[in-house]
């Protein structure tokens, strides 16, 4: 694997006696989407918030690009741009004369950054439309294009869809997934929509109760949870030609020597080994995968309500 | 007089202090471009350097902010072409895999004598037909590497196109009949002298056909040429299963493939490529469709002016 960006070891978290998040390692390769996936009180945006130095860590540490933050917030929180809840802006101020204030403040990599912002997001430069005459969606818009004016190469975003619309969230989702295919950035985002974090991310954290349950690719995930009938056969050749002619089988997939794997999910398992061992094939083994992400998920945190 | 002394005094021990603080932020800011130069000549391009619009170094920071923003998204651009050869490579495997051992298992079958007399004829009359698919498969894979190394020799001449056509369609027919599709031609009679590479418009003909024959399920195909003022339209419709909208503003790009379903075939190339032959021969190519009811591509290439008046 590529560098990891970022990196937590056995970060906790104590609020009183109650555990907010435990124990958690968490790696954020370079150059991917990492969704951290949980219902609301998993922890997740108490993990953003030690991740940005927002509120320490009671025990274990954060390290960003190798380093621990603790000690290097200056050097390293110019490099994040971050969406956590919702930022303070003016309201009665524009929306790019909110966004200049913190060029101001805190600096930028070129002349027309607010602008680039603020195009990126789809909102109007140099609009007359004060901040608190503006919609849900359009101040989540604005908070957007505030993490990213500084061109930052790791975003952390809590929550990134939420209050906007449909075709907003099909807008900021691909504005992510441009930010991170086209321009390389490492995005980190958080939500409770399964849905959500699975059309966008490419590595996957499953968090429940502040404890991390799974940590995976999104294409591991996926090829261990698709709809296929996998046999492990003596002659993959005869094999094929067996599920073609007898049973008029189109799609199937031939994995290794030994290994196919078939898509058609009607026919019987027994009667094609039996076909099988009748033309002199060895079966050693024979499996259905039926399950969904979905069923994936709801099995790890053991109940319902995400999805 | 005393007081103008020490007023002088104050002033110069504030101004003193006043450089001591530019410089120290100063030598503080330039240590801090310096660990970031550092780390882009280190390989990572997404660092930025930043700057508040009223700084002193503002206008060095935002030069070298905008050299490296410009050498970082051709090397992203290069970084993106190589993730998608590599993506083709490990698919590559899979797609040839498949149908080779299955056409090898049928070969087997002859070879072993499992199946005898008509059967056996029927076996090898499969395995030959996989063996043609396969090469077709493959075909298309060696132009898409050679279009994508800029190594299609393509030469724009003037060219009598429906002759042309009527020769590339002739090879279509005995498919379309082996397939029971209905079919209707129509080419005029007049010819049409149009700037194209015959060769190029012959994978691209071939391939919007491959495309239709393979993927729209359609019982009829209709083509036509049309001959405008300055223009000549190649149209091909399908009564099949149609494109849906999401999938059509995708299915020039390459690789992409509508049906995720594990279907056999297709490479998710043939349309890619058609396009880019198109483009390069100054052509365009359009793609209409509605869901269930079939698709419409339209070629169309520029007349050759030298031609259009006696035409």
């Amino acid at each position: 694997m590529d560098q990891t960006i970022v990196e937590t070891k056995h970060l906790t978290k104590m609020y009183g006696k109650q555990k907010s998040v435990a124990d958690l390692n968490i790696h954020v390769g370079k150059g991917r989407v990492y969704g951290l996936l949980g219902r609301n009180g998993a922890g997740k945006t108490t993990t953003m918030k030690m991740l940005l130095g927002l509120t320490p860590p009671t025990s274990g540490e954060v390290l960003l690009w190798g380093k621990p933050l603790h000690g290097n917030e200056r050097n390293i929180l110019p490099r994040i741009g971050s969406l956590i809840e919702s930022p303070g802006f003016y309201p009665n101020l524009t929306a790019t004369e909110n966004l200049q204030l913190f060029e101001a403040l805190r600096g930028v990599p070129n002349r027309h950054a607010v602008k680039d912002a603020l195009d990126l997001v789809g909102l109007p430069y140099q609009d007359r439309k004060l901040f608190s005459q503006y919609s849900l969606g359009m101040k989540q818009r604005l908070a957007i294009a505030l993490a990213i004016m500084h061109d930052p190469e790791l975003l952390i975003l809590d929550e990134p869809m939420h209050g906007l619309d449909p075709i907003g969230i099909a807008e900021i989702r691909a504005l992510i997934r441009s930010l991170c295919d086209e321009k390389g950035k490492t995005i980190l985002i958080s939500s409770h929509i399964l849905s959500e974090i699975s059309l966008l991310s490419d590595d996957i954290g499953i968090m429940d109760q502040g404890i991390l349950l799974e940590e995976e690719s999104l294409a591991v995930l996926e090829q261990q949870n698709g709809k296929y009938i996998q046999f492990s056969v003596s002659d993959t050749a005869q094999a094929a030609r067996i599920l073609e002619q007898t049973f008029g089988a189109k799609h199937f997939s031939i994995q290794d020597d030994q290994n196919l794997r078939l898509y058609h999910m009607h026919l019987s398992v027994a009667e094609i080994v039996r076909v099988f061992t009748r033309n002199g094939l060895a079966v050693s083994a024979a499996h259905t995968c039926e399950g969904s992400l979905e069923d994936h998920f709801k099995q790890i945190i053991g109940g319902e309500g995400l999805a | 007089m005393e007081i103008f002394c020490f007023f002088f005094a104050v002033l110069a021990l504030l101004s003193a202090f006043h450089c001591a603080s530019l410089v120290r932020k100063t030598k503080k800011q330039i240590s801090e471009m310096s660990d970031a130069l550092s780390d882009i000549k280190n390989g990572n391009g997404n660092r930025r350097i930043l700057a508040k619009p009223h700084e002193l170094a503002a206008p060095l920071v935002y030069q070298i902010n905008d050299i490296v923003l410009s050498y970082e998204s051709k090397l992203s651009a290069f970084q993106q072409m190589e993730a998608a050869n590599k993506r083709l490579m490990t698919s590559l495997s899979h797609d040839v895999r498949t149908p080779l051992t299955t056409l090898i298992g049928y070969l087997d079958a002859v070879q072993k004598r499992i199946v005898t007399g008509s059967a056996r004829e029927a076996y090898l009359e499969t395995a030959q037909r996989k063996a043609h698919d396969l090469k077709a498969y493959i075909e298309v894979l060696f132009d898409w590497f050679k279009l994508n190394s800029n190594e299609f020799p393509l030469k724009t001449a003037p060219v009598e196109i429906t002759e042309l056509t009527r020769t590339i369609l002739a090879d279509w027919i005995p498919i379309f009949e082996n397939r029971k599709t209905a079919y209707d031609i129509s080419i005029p009679e007049s010819p049409f002298f149009v700037l194209l590479d015959p060769e190029g418009y012959r994978r691209i003909l071939n391939n919007l056909i491959q495309n239709t024959v393979t993927h729209s399920g359609a019982d009829q195909i209709t083509l036509s040429l049309c001959g405008q003022e300055q223009h000549v339209t190649i149209q091909i419709s399908d009564n099949g299963i149609g494109i849906k909208p999401e999938h059509l503003e995708h299915i020039f790009e390459r690789l992409y493939q509508c049906d995720h379903d594990h279907s056999p075939k297709g490479s998710g190339l043939g349309l890619s490529i058609a396009y880019q032959l198109t483009e390069k021969m100054h052509g365009k190519i359009v793609a209409e469709s509605e869901p269930e009811k079939g698709s419409t591509f339209t070629l169309s290439f520029l007349r050759d002016s030298s031609y259009t008046l006696q035409g």
